[in-house]
């Protein structure tokens, strides 16, 4: 994937079909805040790797900048384990966890 | 620098001390991207390589499957970023012309530069990026803060064109 800038997947699809075959809990993926990765950088990273809008990678870029951390994304532990590997790709500090 | 869009693509144009200023953080970023480039314990190996898990066990678990990977890509984008950056040096001006895939490319790859030289620099949230000329490190200041700029100025750039279609 390195180098794409075509949405990886699209948000929110996959998640009704893979509750319907898979007992997994949902899990889902963080990105925390930290001093260097540019506010800019960060809804880029957003719209390039979820496809998300314009205004909801800003919104969730703020969450992460205000509140510390934002969820991100959220499906199975194999999904979420793709998003944090790709975040870390792009040297966001992201990490999953179950959802509970 | 200046930073300018060229139909979908962008275009940077630098002058000759920033194009060579611009190669001399890539050779050095070169050095360190891989994750057996540095120890474990290395802060920039710690913050290009995050921890996936707050459990110890399933980080090193998801460490192992990956790490190899993101270091490979990482050395990868850089590579193909310097080979482009030769080819478009000239003495009197260096213009990069970047289709969108390029210049993510570039923007990630600037960085990672930018990930290495900051947490190298201890930058916190309250850093302003005033320079002081007192300051033992006030040259790899300059350097990020110039990083920065070229960065920030891409993304927009880039996030303008995308969104005019």
């Amino acid at each position: 994937m390195a180098g794409t800038i075509a949405p990886e997947r699209s948000a929110g699809v996959e998640e009704v079909t893979e509750s319907q075959v898979t007992p997994d809990l949902p899990w889902i993926t963080v990105v925390w805040n930290d001093p260097i990765n540019l506010m800019t950088y960060v809804t880029h990273v957003f719209m390039t790797v979820f496809g998300y809008d314009k205004a909801k990678a800003e919104k969730l870029m703020l969450d992460v900048h205000r509140k510390g951390k934002a969820v991100v994304s959220h499906g199975t532990r194999e999904r979420m384990e793709l998003d944090v590997n790709t975040l870390h790709g792009y040297g966001l500090w992201a990490t999953l966890q179950k959802n509970d | 620098m200046k930073v300018t869009r060229q139909g979908s693509a962008v275009r940077v144009r630098l002058q000759l001390p920033e194009a060579h200023l611009l190669d001399q953080l890539l050779a050095e970023l070169d050095g360190v991207l891989t994750p057996d480039a540095l120890p474990p314990s290395d802060p920039v190996r710690q913050r290009l390589y995050p921890p996936a898990y707050g459990d110890d066990a399933d980080a090193a678990a998801f460490r192992e499957l990956t790490e190899a990977g993101l270091g490979q890509d990482r050395s990868e984008r850089l590579e193909h970023c310097r080979a482009e950056l030769r080819k478009a040096r000239s003495i009197l001006r260096t213009d990069l012309v970047l289709a969108p895939e390029a210049a993510d490319r570039w923007i990630r790859v600037l960085n990672d530069a930018r990930l290495t030289i900051g947490t190298r620099l201890e930058i916190s949230e309250d850093d302003d990026g005033r320079l002081d000329a007192a300051d033992p490190d006030v040259q790899d200041r300059a350097r990020y803060v110039w990083l920065t700029a070229l960065q920030d100025l891409l993304v927009t750039s880039l996030m303008g064109a995308a969104g005019d279609g």
